[in-house]
C-alpha cells in the first residue's frame, strides 16, 4: 500500500484568510477526489504510516484513491485509460466554430499577435470573406452536424470582425448562423460597434467581448487606433450603448507590466461611469500573450496578487481573473456532487473542437496562431463542403495530458492538463510540450480557499464522488476494448455499465 | 550568469512519438516539430486517407508519403471521419464532461 502518485495535500485556507491548522485537503488528481482530513491523520498519510490511521478511515482513502494498493505503472494504466475515454468520446463531440470575416483591423495594437498579417498591406487586409467561402464554411459545419456532432455557437473572430465596412459579410454570417440554430457571439475591439447595434440585437448576439486596457491614455497607447486618435472614449461609449440596448457585454483586460499597475485607475472609472451597474456587463483580466516581447509577459498570479494589494477580497480576485476563476467554477461543480469528476487531458477547446475558419478557408485549431498561414492545418474544400485536414489535426487532437510523456504521473494532468499549447509553442518551439507550471500554483490557491470554506460552512469531510469507484469496476476485458476500440457505443455501454453516472 | 545557450535536463523536446527530456535524448534521436506543410494536404491523400479501416492502415500511408504518426495520432484522424454516434443526451450521462474547469484557454 502507497500514497496515489497523483496525491496533493494542501492547507485549507478559510474566508478570512486564515489557515484552518487542525485539516488538510487530500486531493487526487487522478480521480478528482478531494477530502478533508484531520491534519495528524493527513500527515499519517503522507509519511505512509497507514497501520496508524482508524481501519474505517483507511478503508475509505483506499475506495476513494488516495492510497493504493496498485503500483505507479497501473496507476498510469487508470490515466491513459481515463485520457483515451475522453479524447475519444468527450473532446471530439462538439464543434465550436470561429469565424474571421476578414485579418483587417483598425486598430494596430503592439502587443498584436496577428501583426505579421498587417504587413501584406492594406490592399490584402481590404479583402473579407467571400460569399462563396461562406457558403462553403457552413456546408462544412452542416456536414458534421448531418454526422451527428454537436456544432455549439460560432464566435466572430478577427482581425476585427465588426468592421462597420464589412457589415454585409458578418450579416450573411449571420444569417447562415441563423439557419443553422448557431448562437452568436463575437470577439470585439467595440470601435465601430454602433454600427452593428440593430445586427446584433436582430440575430440575439449572446455576448459581446469587448477589450479595454485601462482608463483614457493607458488603453490609447495600448489598443491603438491606426489613425493614432484615442479610442478610449469611443469604446466606452459603445460598451454603454449596447448595455443599454440588452447586448451582454464581458470586458476583456490584457494585461502586461505596462498596464499592471494601472488596474485600479480603470476599475475607477467603469464604476464611476456606473457600468457595474448593469446586470449584463462584466469584466475579467487575462495576462498578454505577447510572444514578440516576452520581457513584457506576465504571470496570471502577478494580476491576481495586484487585485489583491488594490483591494479585491481573494473571492473577488478569483472572480475576475480568468485563469483562476475557471477553476474554482469547476471545482464548486465537482462539490456538488450531482456526477463524477472529470478526467479532461485538453488544455483547451483548440485540441477539442474548436475550428477557426480565416477568409480564405484556412483552418486552424488555436486563435493565437492565426497570423502564421504555415500553422494552418487543413482548408475548406469549396467543391465539397468538407474541410480537408492535414495529419497535423491528429496532432493537437492528441496534445493531451495521458500521451504527452511529461505529464504522465502528475497530479495536475487532468487539472493543469498541459497547459498552453501557443505559449510551449514561444517558449520550447513546440505546441506540443507542456507549458504548465503557473497551474499548479493556481490550483493550489484555489483549491485550499474552495475546500476551506466549504469546511467552514458545513464541516463535510468528503467534498466529491472519486472516480476510483468506477475505475475499479472495469475488467481487464474493458480496458483492452477501451483502448483499442473506436466503436463509441461500445465505450459508453462499458463506462455505463461500470457507473461512470448518476442520472 | 546562466548560459542563454544552454538548455536545462529537465527541458523537453518534441520527438516523433511523443516529447522527451533533454537529458534523455541519446544521439541519432530526432526532434520533430511538425514542420505543417500544406503541399502535404491533398484531396487524393485525404480521399486514401478515408479508405483506411484501421489505424496501422494510416500510419503505413503516411509513412509512404514521408509522415511519421504515431498509432494514437492515426487513431484520432480516423475519428475525424467516422460520425459521432452519440447523441448529447447520451453524453451528458456519464462522467467527463463535469470539468474542473470549461475555460482554461478559452474566453469565459
Amino acid at each position: 500500500m502507497r500514497v496515489s502518485t497523483y496525491e496533493l495535500f494542501l492547507p485549507l485556507t478559510g474566508e478570512k484568510e486564515e489557515e484552518i491548522k487542525d485539516r488538510t485537503l487530500l486531493l487526487n488528481g487522478l480521480y478528482g477526489a478531494l477530502d478533508i482530513l484531520k491534519k495528524e491523520d493527513a500527515d499519517k498519510v503522507k509519511s505512509g504510516d497507514f497501520d496508524l490511521l482508524p481501519l474505517a478511515l483507511r478503508e475509505k482513502l483506499l475506495l476513494r484513491g488516495h492510497i493504493t494498493c496498485k503500483d505507479k505503472d497501473a496507476e498510469l494504466a487508470d490515466q491513459k485509460l481515463l485520457g483515451r475515454i475522453y479524447r475519444t468520446i468527450f473532446a471530439r463531440s462538439k464543434i465550436e466554430p470561429f469565424i474571421m470575416p476578414t485579418f483587417d483591423c483598425n486598430f494596430r495594437c503592439p502587443y498584436c499577435f496577428e501583426h505579421y498579417r498587417l504587413h501584406h498591406g492594406q490592399q490584402w487586409l481590404d479583402q473579407s470573406m467571400s460569399p462563396g467561402m461562406i457558403e462553403a464554411v457552413f456546408k462544412s459545419l452542416k456536414d458534421y452536424k448531418n454526422r451527428g456532432y454537436k456544432v455549439s455557437g460560432c464566435t466572430l473572430y478577427g482581425g476585427e470582425p465588426l468592421l462597420a465596412k464589412n457589415i454585409e459579410t458578418v450579416r450573411s454570417i449571420c444569417r447562415h448562423c441563423k439557419e443553422m440554430g448557431l448562437e452568436i457571439k463575437a470577439l470585439t475591439n467595440g470601435y465601430e460597434l454602433e454600427s452593428f447595434i440593430d445586427l446584433i440585437k436582430e440575430f440575439k448576439f449572446i455576448n459581446l467581448h469587448i477589450t479595454v486596457d485601462g482608463a483614457g491614455p493607458v488603453n490609447d497607447r495600448m489598443r491603438r487606433h491606426k489613425s493614432g486618435c484615442g479610442t478610449y472614449e469611443k469604446i466606452l461609449k459603445n460598451i454603454e450603448l449596447a448595455l443599454k440596448n440588452d447586448i451582454r457585454v464581458i470586458m476583456r483586460v490584457n494585461v502586461n507590466s505596462e498596464n499592471l499597475h494601472k488596474i485600479k485607475d480603470l476599475i475607477d472609472d467603469i464604476k464611476a461611469r456606473g457600468l457595474t451597474k448593469y446586470k449584463n456587463y462584466s469584466y475579467y483580466f487575462k495576462a498578454i500573450s505577447d510572444y514578440d516581447h516576452p520581457e513584457n509577459i506576465l504571470q496570471e498570479h502577478e494580476i491576481f496578487d495586484e487585485l489583491i494589494s488594490i483591494g479585491f477580497t481573494a473571492q473577488e480576485a478569483i472572480e475576475h481573473q480568468v485563469q483562476y476563476r475557471g477553476l474554482s467554477d469547476g471545482i464548486q461543480k465537482l462539490m456538488k456532487k450531482e456526477n463524477y469528476p472529470d478526467f479532461n487531458p485538453c488544455y483547451c477547446s483548440a485540441v477539442t473542437g474548436r475550428i477557426v475558419f480565416d477568409p480564405f478557408g484556412n483552418v486552424f485549431t488555436c486563435t493565437e496562431i492565426v497570423a502564421k498561414e504555415e500553422a494552418a492545418i487543413g482548408y475548406v474544400d469549396q467543391e465539397r463542403g468538407r474541410i480537408i485536414w492535414s495529419f497535423d489535426k491528429a496532432r493537437w487532437c492528441t496534445r493531451t495530458t495521458d500521451l504527452m510523456t511529461s505529464c504522465q504521473g502528475c497530479p495536475y494532468a487532468f487539472i493543469c492538463r498541459g497547459g498552453c499549447a501557443a505559449r510551449a509553442m514561444a517558449r520550447y518551439g513546440s505546441f506540443f510540450l507542456a507549458d504548465c507550471e503557473e497551474y499548479k500554483g493556481i490550483t493550489q490557491y484555489v483549491a485550499s480557499r474552495a475546500a476551506g470554506r466549504a469546511w467552514e460552512e458545513n464541516h463535510t469531510e468528503e467534498l466529491t464522488l472519486s472516480l476510483a469507484g468506477p475505475v475499479s469496476r472495469l475488467t481487464e476485458k474493458d480496458r483492452k476494448t477501451i483502448m483499442e476500440t473506436r466503436n463509441l457505443k461500445e465505450i459508453m455501454e462499458i463506462i455505463e455499465n461500470a457507473g461512470f453516472s448518476l442520472k | 550568469m546562466e548560459c542563454s545557450k544552454c538548455f536545462a535536463g529537465d527541458s523537453q523536446v518534441a520527438v516523433p512519438g511523443g516529447v522527451k527530456y533533454i537529458k534523455d535524448l541519446k544521439v541519432g534521436d530526432k526532434e520533430e516539430n511538425m514542420p505543417i506543410d500544406k503541399s502535404k494536404i491533398t484531396k487524393e491523400m485525404m480521399e486514401k486517407a478515408e479508405q483506411c479501416k484501421t489505424a496501422d492502415d494510416l500510419v503505413a500511408l503516411a509513412k509512404a508519403n514521408g509522415i511519421t504518426l504515431t498509432k494514437e495520432e492515426a487513431d484520432a484522424y480516423l475519428a475525424e471521419m467516422d460520425n459521432m454516434e452519440l447523441d448529447e443526451e447520451a453524453l451528458d450521462k456519464v462522467a467527463g464532461g463535469n470539468s474542473y474547469s470549461d475555460g482554461y484557454g478559452d474566453e469565459p
